[in-house]
């Protein structure tokens, strides 16, 4: 083991760009009006693309797009909403659904093979899976309400997205462009991401019930923006750390 | 039943969300702001007396290499200025031999051997080395680590400051290239002294002294009957009374100590947990009288608290998913605030989980370690991976605290300990 002569590691302290800050400042200010002034905009263009993606994966459809909203801002905006008809899982395929989902954690735990962390995050989304299917046969309706709740996620992440960055990137000295780049780049993902999860889901819904949408929508949703967050923050942080001023 | 858990996921929301700001704000402050280098410019021109206690139990791989570095270390070691105390908790393997060979070889090292002590404690046998200990300062190190040869210089330097009851050195892991679980600590670790404890002494908040790498003034010690020989966080436990009783912890983070982390998770938890059920009795213990000290300010009142309360958030955090899986199957399709509690659950993921991994971040670039912040989302299943260890230790705990008299808790802790260190090997 190679144990350091001299401490490598130092007290210094960055010195915060704060024009580059003011800039992500103005970014997320930017990202916040946009989202309240043309919310019901986006999310008929989100609609129309989404349609499209349902159409290719051969899911019978229809979408209802109020005009009512055009204009009014976030708070008079209403969302699209997707008709199609939900498959009904039979209960047999549901018991066995549960009865494999069990077995697998059972599997799970008692290999001792499986560190800790990969046996609790196994069990995390297998419970997961058992929770949608409570789901299913609580609430065997459609999940209108959540589809709007997706679309409203799909939305709020963007401002969420240009603050972080704004806070934990921008402040950092570095390539403007890596920031403007990274910020971008997460954002643009979020918007790819929403319609095809939603895309997903409504397709997933049509082929496999509300077992399916339940589990790609609602609980994994949060934690999934989270992790792309994350990886994009990484490689900003990586690119910023890398980075030096040319002389 | 639906407004109890709608108001319960709130406050867990807005606990989350006081921690967000206190991670946001330690990461602006260190990043950013300016160091506070705690007497550093005196290193080298102030050398008072110095006692070193080193408890070893079992530790025939390790202690050689820590008696090397201490006797090396370059500090005055004249008219008994410089004295290093190994304390062989009653070891079975060979370390008794090898402090027994260290003491006989170099005058200002001296051996003892607790063999049939009552307690056999971490604390115990801290305050055993501690009733040998005759100098001003006394520094305490672990036997698996690695002090460089100007760590004591710069470690006793803060105590120049008259109020000054104690120092904590910065621990930094070298075995990183042994396991993936060692470099994701490495990373914690960073976080943890390179902007947590350095930005709480920049704000003059609590800085908490560790256990290791960091020492007292003797006179403290005498005056507080030394370490509770009972407790699991006796490190934890000396903070907070160095601080109810006025004095000042200081955090110094150029005082590095190599030390070797643990290379399997498993073990990782098994300290996690030991830990967290120690930190817990400290939160029993002292939250009140944080809360009531006329010492502290009020910032340093909250950071105090939220110190304590900082293994208790995992069992929060499992509270607050379970009211949530609540929330989503009894609840919907009309549970009432189907867009703010969206906009919550977003808000601490993004927000709330980044302001965590971006201490992480910022100590990756003050430290220049560019590659690791590869290694950020593998966190993620860590984390996940704590909040259950915590939440247990936390059950733990609180179940030994409400069903025992205090005096009884510390057989509990004893038994505790003794468990759990026959896990870890």
């Amino acid at each position: 083991m190679e144990v350091p002569n001299s401490p490598s590691h130092s007290s210094w302290s960055l010195e915060s760009q704060r024009n580059h800050l003011i800039l992500g400042s103005c970014i997320t200010i930017a990202t916040l009006l946009w989202l309240v002034t043309y919310v019901q905009e986006y999310w008929v263009f989100q609609a129309f693309l989404v349609s499209d993606i349902l159409v290719f994966a051969g899911v019978p459809h229809s979408v209802l797009l109020s005009r009512s909203g055009y204009g009014a801002g976030f708070l008079g905006a209403i969302p699209p909403a997707f008709l199609i008809d939900k498959m009904n899982l039979p209960r047999g395929l549901i018991l066995a659904v549960v009865a494999a989902v069990l077995l697998a954690m059972l599997v799970v735990a008692i290999i001792p093979r499986f560190n800790p962390p990969i046996k609790i995050v196994t069990v995390f989304f297998l419970t997961l899976v058992l929770i949608n299917i409570a789901y299913e046969v609580l609430h065997p309706e459609q999940p209108s309400p959540l589809q709007v709740d997706w679309l409203t996620s799909g939305i709020v992440i963007m401002p969420l997205i240009a603050l972080v960055f704004n806070v934990a990137i921008f402040p950092i000295p570095g390539s403007l462009s890596t920031k403007l780049a990274g910020v971008l780049g997460c954002l643009l993902f979020s918007v790819g991401w929403s319609i095809i999860r939603f895309s997903l889901a409504l397709a997933s819904l049509f082929y496999f019930g509300t077992f399916s949408f339940m589990f790609l929508e609602y609980l994994p949703g949060a934690f999934v923006d989270f992790i792309y967050v994350l990886l994009f923050y990484s490689l900003v942080i990586y690119r910023l750390a890398t980075w030096r001023r040319p002389i | 039943m639906s407004l109890l858990v709608d108001i319960a996921i709130l406050v867990i929301v807005a606990v989350v969300s006081a921690y967000t700001v206190r991670h946001y704000r330690f990461y602006w402050d260190r990043t950013f702001g300016v160091q506070e280098k705690a007497s550093q410019s005196f290193v080298g021109a102030y050398a008072p007396s110095v006692s070193i206690v080193c408890p070893m139990k079992n530790e025939e791989n390790v202690a050689p290499r820590l008696l090397d570095s201490l006797v090396n270390m370059d500090y005055p070691k004249d008219n008994g200025r410089y004295e290093v105390i190994a304390v062989d908790d009653n070891s079975v393997d060979k370390t008794s031999e090898i402090a027994d060979e260290y003491a006989r070889k170099y005058p200002f090292v001296k051996a003892v051997h607790r063999s049939s002590s009552p307690i056999l404690s971490k604390p115990a046998a801290l305050n055993s080395g501690l009733t040998f200990a005759n100098n001003e300062i006394v520094l305490f190190f672990d036997a698996d680590y690695i002090p460089p040869r100007d760590c004591v210089k710069k470690l006793v330097a803060p105590f120049t400051d008259p109020l000054v009851a104690g120092v904590m050195g910065r621990v930094v892991p070298v075995n990183t290239p042994e396991a993936l679980v060692c470099r994701v600590l490495e990373l914690e670790r960073a976080a943890g002294y390179q902007v947590d404890q350095q930005a709480r002494h920049n704000l003059g908040l609590v800085p908490q002294y560790g256990g290791t790498v960091g020492g007292f003034r003797r006179s403290f010690l005498t005056s507080q009957n030394g370490f509770d020989a009972y407790h699991l966080a006796e490190d934890t436990d000396i903070t907070y009374r160095a601080f109810l009783s006025g004095w000042k912890i200081c955090y110094v983070n150029g005082a590095e100590c190599y030390e070797e982390v643990v290379s399997q998770i498993h073990r990782r938890g098994v300290q996690i947990r030991r830990w967290g059920i120690g930190h817990n009795y400290c939160l029993f213990d002292h939250w009140l009288r944080t809360l009531k000290s006329p010492f502290l300010t009020s910032w340093s009142k909250t950071d105090g608290i939220m110190l304590l309360g900082v293994y208790f958030m995992p069992f929060v955090q499992l509270a607050g998913w379970i009211l949530g899986i609540y929330s989503y199957l009894f609840q919907p399709p009309f549970w009432s605030p189907l867009l703010f509690a969206l906009f919550l659950t977003l808000a601490y993921n993004v927000v709330g989980n980044l302001a965590l991994f971006s201490e992480i971040g910022s100590a990756s670039l003050l430290d220049r370690r560019n590659r690791s912040v590869w290694l950020l989302p593998l966190m993620l299943p860590i984390v996940l991976y704590y909040v259950l260890i915590g939440s247990r230790s936390f059950i733990d705990s609180l179940s030994a605290h409400l069903t025992t008299r205090r005096k009884k808790r510390k057989g509990t802790a004893i038994s505790q300990e003794s468990n759990l260190r026959r896990r870890s090997p």
